[in-house]
Order: structure tokens, then C-alpha cells, then sequence
């Protein structure tokens, strides 16, 4: 049985220079297992972003469902998908969108206040500390390196435990040592929970066992 | 982490903007609190000082001039009275009551009020108040002094003390005569409690007293009743004492329409009518119109309340334009900002903040400003009110508690929030429209 389900899925933006819609994302089916790590590889342009915005709920493709553990999220309403990201799914960015104004530890507490279920701070404390920033707590983002910075924007990432990690080329804006690091924080904190990873990195692609080419799967 | 812990992060993160917001808003909070506070403090002493007489019987003059002098003790007299007025008015069976008035000697920039001591027992300072003694007792005899409560903290003086008068009032642009009346030593026997009104800031001793340590005036008295220099050690009783003039005579009738009744007929010319000529002519107090007006305090405050009351309006205008430029100031502020942390609100979406909370940030961040802006205000307010105070007081006779915090108060500050809030809802509704996946990152 699969846990996340992506059937028919269409995503079009409107293009002002022809004054028509252009088709973005035409997804027949994409499903993925529970506890699974999948890494979708697709060049720049390709529609990847569009795609991890949909399965998180930022965006709502045309038509076409998302079933995640039963729920579809294309159906629910636009407050109620909000509530629904927040506990069920966690997002690593490349340019890792931490808040610059708050601490290492704040950003990983933001995560939590929007879940619902309060906001716990030895929790956070305790994944900064499993990323190795247990002397970084409280700086910010712009005293810390990328490779800490992404490290934090991981720790965010599962602050909600949530069962899907979406991570959209999450190693784009690191060096080849703070990749790989980044990555296994990633591969490891994402035990037993979905992991969807899109890059173009050959390195990164050929450490998942999945591995979906964007263009195959989306007939766009 | 708190969604408040969020508003003051933003707040922070923008100290520069987020100071001087709350800083025009503390403009002109405190001009509000301010003028609020004058306003209603001054309508306030005046009118708490007002109870009590229905008429003042003085010299012809500005009637305005005679309240001022006899109620407020600021200003100068019209003129003298004479004394027998006050006299007829005693006997004068449609007046409940009534007590000489006579200033014509200060200490420091305080004014002697010479009376009767009747004054301090019925006269009331302030709606529903009578004078009461924190120390000693009334005046009853001559070279006998009572101080207002603010004479005695000001002085340092306590009952027992003696002092001199000096001849004269020091007025407000100064000008004092500087005669010390060194020859007549004036005990202290009573100092009373605070009332909030102009009479804390007063002498009070008996007309006879201030109008013996004016030796000369006493000849008569002095050849015709006993034979000694007023640079003896002696006594006198005040009915040894003359007292021939008196700046003014307060008088309570017994009913409103006596009062009217004795201020028409010493205001108004005498009707044609030979009639009524004759029956006015028989009035007890008819003698003493020549010269004399009858003026009725509660008109004059009413008439300088509305004045006051025009200008409190130009600087309501003003205070609600500064107002109203604030929170135009708040709008712009926030609103300008909202380009740069659409990045922030998109990140915020993207961990799972709804719309809703977005608004509620933004929202949370102008009322805040406006809540700190219009604390400020209320301190900035309260400390201009306590700067003017003592120049209100010696030059106006308006007493002004500035620390007071009233339902107005009250009214203002939420006010202030509430349109802070409004103000806000602008910029927070361009944040709460915010497209978060542009803002992500670009759309592949």
C-alpha cells in the first residue's frame, strides 16, 4: 500500500506573453512507500519545485489528487493544508529560507508554533545538537556557515516529526564536503519517514536506491 | 517561541523605523494626554473653587478681574467696597451668609487673605468639601494667621511660627512692594488641609489683621480706643480695630432669586417706574450700588470655560492631526517593509503559518507600536502637565494634579490602539495575500 499517492496530477501557470496557460506539471502517477527515500532528478526548469510546492500543499495542481496516509490533500482547504504541512510535512530548501532575524534555535522553533502541538524547546535544542551546531544555538544565520545553516534548516525540517521530508535540492548551495555531510544528516533524520529529494547532482542522485527521472515522470 | 516573541523579533529587527514610529505616536499621545489633563483639571479647579457664593459684590470693574481676584487670587482688585456693605449684608435677612474680603499684603508670592473666620467654617472650597485643619486651629483674633496647604509645605512653617507680611502682592510678572510690615508680628495657629484648589496657596488671617499692620490707616483707632505706638507690645481685639475699605464681599443668599433679585438692582439702572424706583430704594442694600457691581461667579466661569474651551478645541485639532500623521507614519513604516519580508512571510507559510496568522503578526506589530507609543505618550503627557503646573498655579491659580489617570485617559490610549490596529490591517492585509511559492523560490 502506498503512503504517498500522486494520481493525474496537472499544475498550468498562466503565460502573459502568449495569454494562455502553460502546462507546468502533467503527472499521471507518482507513488511512493512508506519509510521511503526517493530522489526525483530533473534539470533546472523541469517543474521540481512545482512539484514538492504541490505534495506540501503551498500550491494546488488543476486536478489530479495527493493522498498522503489516506488524506487528500488537494482537497482540503487552504487553512487546513497549512495545519497539514505544518504535522506532516517538514521542507529543505536550497537556499535553506531561514529567518534571519532569529537564532539557529528560534528558526527551529518557528516550525514547531505553527504545528499546533506547542513549541518545545529541548527538542529543538537536542536536534541542533544532532546536527553537530551544539555551540551554535543561538547565532544567527548570517554567523553561520551554509553547510550550518542548511544543517539547521534540516533540523526545522523534522522538528514536527513529520512522515513526509521534502527536499528540493538541498545540497545546490554547498560545498562538496558540507554536501555530503548534509546529506547523511538528511538520509539519517529521515529514517522511517518519506524522504522526496529532487536535485540534478549526480552525486547526491546516486546515493538513493529510487532514483525518478523528472522527465519521465512528468509528460509535460 | 511565541507568535509574540515573533512581533517583537520583527519590531526589533527594524529598531531604527520601529523607535521613531512609536516616537510620533508618543507626540501625540502626549499632546492628547496633555491637553485632556489641562483641560479637565482646570474646568475642574474651576469649578470646584466656585462653590459656595452666589454674588461678589465689588468695585465696578471687569467681573471677570473680580472672580479671578476673589476665587482664584490671581489677578488685582477692581476697587474698594466699603466695609458697611459687608455689614449690611450681615443683616440683610435674604443672605445666608457672607464674609469680607481684603488682599492687600503677601508672604512670598502668597497672598493674605483678610476675612472672618466664619470663612473657614462655611465657605466650602470645593463642591461637597468644607476646610478642615491638618494642625491647630482657625484664626479668632488678630495677628492670628491660617496657611493653606501649600503655603505651609512650601514655607516650611508650623503652627506656633511667626511672620511678617509684606506689604503688597507680588503678582506673576512681579512687581512686588518690598515693605516688610516688621512692626507686626503674625502667629501661625492653624494650617489646613490640602483642597486642590487655589486656596492651598493662601494666607488666611482676619480683615482686621490685614488692615492693622497698616498703622497709619489705624489713627483713629488708636488715638480714639488707646494710647500707645504701634511698636509696643500689645493686643488688640478685632472690634478695636477699623476697617473701613474692603476689596470684596461674598455673599450666599438664603434662595437663587434673592440673588438675582440684588444683582439686578445693583447692576441695572434704576426704573423709570416710581413704583418699583421706590421699592428698590427700600432694598437694605440699595444704599451701597453706587459703584459697586454685583458679579456672580458662576457666569464668569462659564463664560471663561467656553473660552478656554475654544482653544482646548484648536489643540484637540492639532493633537488629533499629529495623531493622524502617526499612524499614517505607522502605515508607511510597515507597509514599506512589507516588500522585504514577503521572503519571511513565504517561509513562515511554508512551515505551516496560515493567512490568518500572518495578518495577526502584522496586526499585533502596529498595535503594539501604538500601545507603546501611546504609553510613552501618557508619560510624555503627564510630564509636560507637571512642568506647566507651577507656572498654571502662580500665574492662573489653576491647580493641576498632573499624574491623573481618568476614564478619557483610558479612552484615548485604546483608541489610539484601535486605529493603530486599522492602521495595520493595510499592510497586513498585502502580507496576508503574499504569494508564498514566488517568494520561495522561483517557480521552475
Amino acid at each position: 500500500m502506498s503512503f504517498l499517492r500522486l494520481s493525474n496530477i496537472i499544475k498550468a501557470y498562466p503565460d502573459p506573453e502568449k495569454g494562455v496557460s502553460k502546462k507546468v506539471l502533467d503527472i499521471p502517477l507518482l507513488e511512493v512507500a512508506e519509510g521511503e527515500h526517493i530522489a526525483i532528478a530533473g534539470s533546472s526548469g523541469g517543474g521540481k519545485t512545482t512539484l514538492l510546492h504541490c505534495i506540501a500543499g503551498i500550491i494546488r495542481p488543476d486536478s489530479g489528487s495527493i493522498v498522503l496516509n489516506g488524506t487528500d490533500i488537494t482537497q482540503l482547504s487552504e487553512r487546513k493544508r497549512d495545519r497539514f504541512r505544518a504535522n506532516h510535512i517538514g521542507y529543505v530548501f536550497q537556499t535553506f529560507n531561514l529567518i534571519q532575524g532569529f537564532t539557529a534555535i528560534e528558526n527551529v522553533m518557528l516550525g514547531m508554533l505553527f504545528s499546533g502541538k506547542g513549541v518545545d524547546r529541548s527538542k529543538a535544542e537536542a536536534l541542533l545538537v544532532q546536527m553537530g551546531l551544539k555551540d551554535r544555538l543561538n547565532y544567527k544565520p548570517s554567523q553561520l556557515s551554509v553547510g550550518q545553516q542548511q544543517r539547521v534548516s534540516i533540523a526545522r525540517a523534522v522538528a514536527n516529526d513529520p512522515d513526509v521530508i521534502l527536499a528540493d535540492e538541498p545540497t545546490g548551495n554547498l560545498d562538496p564536503a558540507s554536501s555530503e555531510e548534509a546529506l547523511a544528516l538528511l538520509k539519517d533524520v529521515a529514517k522511517g519517514k518519506i524522504l522526496l529529494l529532487v536535485s540534478h547532482e549526480k552525486d547526491v542522485l546516486s546515493q538513493f536506491e529510487r532514483v525518478v527521472s523528472l522527465s519521465e515522470l512528468n509528460r509535460v | 517561541m511565541t507568535t509574540l516573541r515573533i512581533v517583537t523579533k520583527n519590531l526589533r529587527k527594524r529598531l531604527l523605523a520601529t523607535v521613531l514610529t512609536t516616537l510620533s505616536i508618543a507626540l501625540g499621545a502626549g499632546l492628547i494626554i496633555a491637553i485632556l489633563t489641562i483641560q479637565s483639571e482646570t474646568e475642574k479647579s474651576f469649578n470646584q473653587t466656585s462653590v459656595g457664593y452666589d454674588l461678589i459684590l465689588a468695585a465696578k470693574g471687569s467681573q471677570l478681574q473680580t472672580t479671578l481676584n476673589t476665587l482664584y487670587h490671581i489677578e488685582t482688585s477692581t476697587g474698594i467696597v466699603p466695609y458697611a456693605l459687608y455689614e449690611a449684608t450681615q443683616k440683610d435677612p435674604r443672605v445666608d451668609y457672607s464674609f469680607p474680603f481684603y488682599v492687600g499684603d503677601s508672604y512670598m508670592q502668597y497672598r493674605v487673605i483678610g476675612t472672618s473666620k466664619e470663612y473657614l467654617e462655611k465657605a466650602s472650597p470645593r463642591r461637597g468639601m468644607s476646610y478642615a485643619f491638618s494642625e491647630g486651629r482657625n484664626f479668632s483674633t488678630i495677628n492670628e494667621a491660617v496657611l493653606g496647604s501649600m503655603v505651609a509645605e512650601q514655607t516650611g512653617f508650623k503652627v506656633g511660627d511667626t511672620f511678617f507680611f509684606t506689604h503688597g502682592v507680588t503678582m506673576a510678572d512681579g512687581g512686588a512692594e518690598e515693605f516688610v510690615h516688621e512692626d507686626h508680628p503674625v502667629t501661625i495657629v492653624g494650617i489646613l488641609e490640602p483642597t486642590g484648589t487655589a486656596n492651598d496657596r493662601v494666607i488666611f488671617a482676619a480683615v482686621q489683621t490685614t488692615h492693622l499692620v497698616h498703622a497709619p490707616y489705624q489713627e483713629q483707632a488708636a488715638t480714639d480706643d488707646h494710647d500707645h505706638t504701634h511698636d509696643e507690645d500689645h493686643d488688640h481685639s478685632l472690634d478695636e480695630v477699623v476697617v473701613k475699605n474692603l476689596d470684596a464681599v461674598l455673599v450666599k443668599f438664603k434662595s437663587p432669586a434673592s440673588a438675582l433679585q440684588v444683582a439686578g438692582m445693583i447692576n441695572y439702572p434704576v426704573p423709570a417706574n416710581p413704583v418699583i424706583a421706590n421699592n428698590l430704594r427700600r432694598d437694605p442694600l440699595f444704599a451701597y450700588r453706587e459703584g459697586v457691581m454685583a458679579v456672580s461667579p458662576a457666569v464668569q466661569i462659564a463664560q471663561l470655560m467656553s473660552i478656554v474651551g475654544n482653544i482646548d478645541w484648536v489643540l484637540r485639532v492639532i493633537a488629533i492631526l499629529v495623531v493622524i500623521v502617526a499612524l499614517f507614519g505607522i502605515l508607511v513604516a510597515i507597509y514599506n517593509t512589507m516588500e522585504e519580508r514577503k521572503r519571511d512571510i513565504a517561509i513562515m507559510r511554508s512551515l505551516g503559518a496560515s493567512r490568518g496568522r500572518i495578518l495577526r503578526i502584522i496586526i499585533l506589530e502596529a498595535a503594539i507600536i501604538c500601545f507603546q507609543g501611546s504609553l510613552f505618550g501618557l508619560i510624555l503627557g503627564w510630564s509636560a502637565t507637571a512642568a506647566v503646573a507651577p507656572y498654571l498655579i502662580s500665574t492662573a491659580g489653576i491647580f493641576i494634579e498632573p499624574f491623573t489617570f481618568s476614564l478619557n485617559h483610558a479612552l484615548v490610549l485604546l483608541i489610539l490602539v484601535a486605529l493603530g490596529i486599522i492602521a495595520g490591517t493595510i499592510p497586513a492585509l498585502k502580507a496576508y495575500r503574499t504569494d508564498v511559492a514566488a517568494h520561495l523560490s522561483p517557480t521552475n
